[in-house]
């Protein structure tokens, strides 16, 4: 092993009880909390100082809203059960879930797209108000965020799948680490984007 | 999803998941109930909205606290993460309670420029 390559061991270290992997992503995702959170503050701080604020029911499809929600539950329980069929060697398992869970998060991308769409053919910009301006930020970046699970997701579930026939457990982990990914950014909507924006 | 011996087994961990967003999906639908089909006012959605926020905020971490449990680093890093985004989210209340260069101050300023057609923005 050269030195400045930090290698990939599935093995956790005994100094912070993670292995390299798992620890890099728990630190990628408090980066993560950080940036949304100061989004929300931005969103706190617009909204206080805003002499009229549109209820979000009034300008957004909620119902629409309400089942990409579950969509993107879906897909976090179909990531949990495709890591479970890796852990009890059932490859096939792993498959389907995979693909359903990526299915799901194309499926919200394609009526965020439409949600989207609805709102510049009745002419609703972000630059249409403040509302709409945080909303399009908000959204779309956590649609940037579905966009790089789903690529992740899909190098696991094709070319990098291979892996588990060479190093199974290493795949797992791969898996996994993907996986802790995905349910932050369904979490990430359902806790926090989808109630504010669509609810408050 | 842990890879940790001492951690829960795979079908635990599938229960565990199953529960959380089993959880996060009813009071979603709460919330959905309590805003979008009963029209109650505005404060009332808000409080609502915010409390069910919070429980579900509190439903992950509690979900996920156990994997924690002997590890030092990642409570530390979280520990920070948390204290940052309050502070993140308290900067609206010094900026509301700043009466000198508050946002409402300076477009106030900036009115009162435009009126007098001078528009000096300090020497």
């Amino acid at each position: 092993m050269s030195a400045g390559i930090v290698p990939y061991v599935v093995e956790e270290r005994p100094d912070t009880g993670f292995n390299n992997a798992t620890l890099g992503i728990w630190l990628f995702l408090a980066s993560e909390v950080m940036l949304f959170g100061a989004l929300f503050s931005s969103y706190i701080l617009l909204r206080v100082g805003a002499a009229h604020w549109p209820s979000g029911a009034s300008i957004l499809n909620i119902p629409l809203a309400t089942f990409n929600t579950f969509i993107l539950v879906g897909s976090s329980i179909a990531v949990v059960f495709a890591w479970a069929g890796l852990k009890e060697n059932n490859f096939g398992q792993f498959k389907k879930c995979m693909a359903v869970s990526m299915l799901c998060g194309l499926a919200f991308l394609v009526l965020k797209t439409f949600e989207y769409k609805m709102k510049f053919v009745h002419g609703l910009f972000p630059s249409t108000s403040t509302f709409l301006a945080i909303y399009f930020t908000m959204t779309g970046l956590h649609a940037l965020h579905i966009i790089g699970g789903l690529i992740v997701n899909g190098y696991l579930w094709g070319p990098g799948s291979k892996m588990f026939k060479e190093d199974p457990h290493h795949f797992t982990h791969r898996v996994e680490i993907a996986g802790i990914y995905w349910h932050f950014v369904d979490l990430l909507w359902v806790i926090l984007l989808f109630p504010v924006l669509y609810l408050l | 999803m842990s890879a940790n011996t001492n951690s829960p087994s795979t079908s635990q961990m599938v229960g565990i998941y199953s529960r959380l967003f089993g959880l996060l999906s009813v009071i979603t639908l709460v919330g959905i109930a309590a805003v979008y089909f009963f029209h109650i006012p505005v404060w009332v959605a808000m409080a609502v909205g915010l409390v069910l926020i919070a429980l579900k905020g509190t439903i992950v971490v509690d979900s996920f606290k156990q994997f924690m449990v002997g590890r030092n680093i990642i409570v530390m890093v979280f520990t920070m993460t948390g204290i940052f985004v309050l502070g993140l989210l308290l900067l609206p209340v010094l900026n509301h309670s700043d009466r000198l260069v508050g946002t409402q101050d300076i477009s106030k300023q900036m009115q009162m420029e435009t009126k007098e057609g001078g528009g000096h923005h300090g020497d």
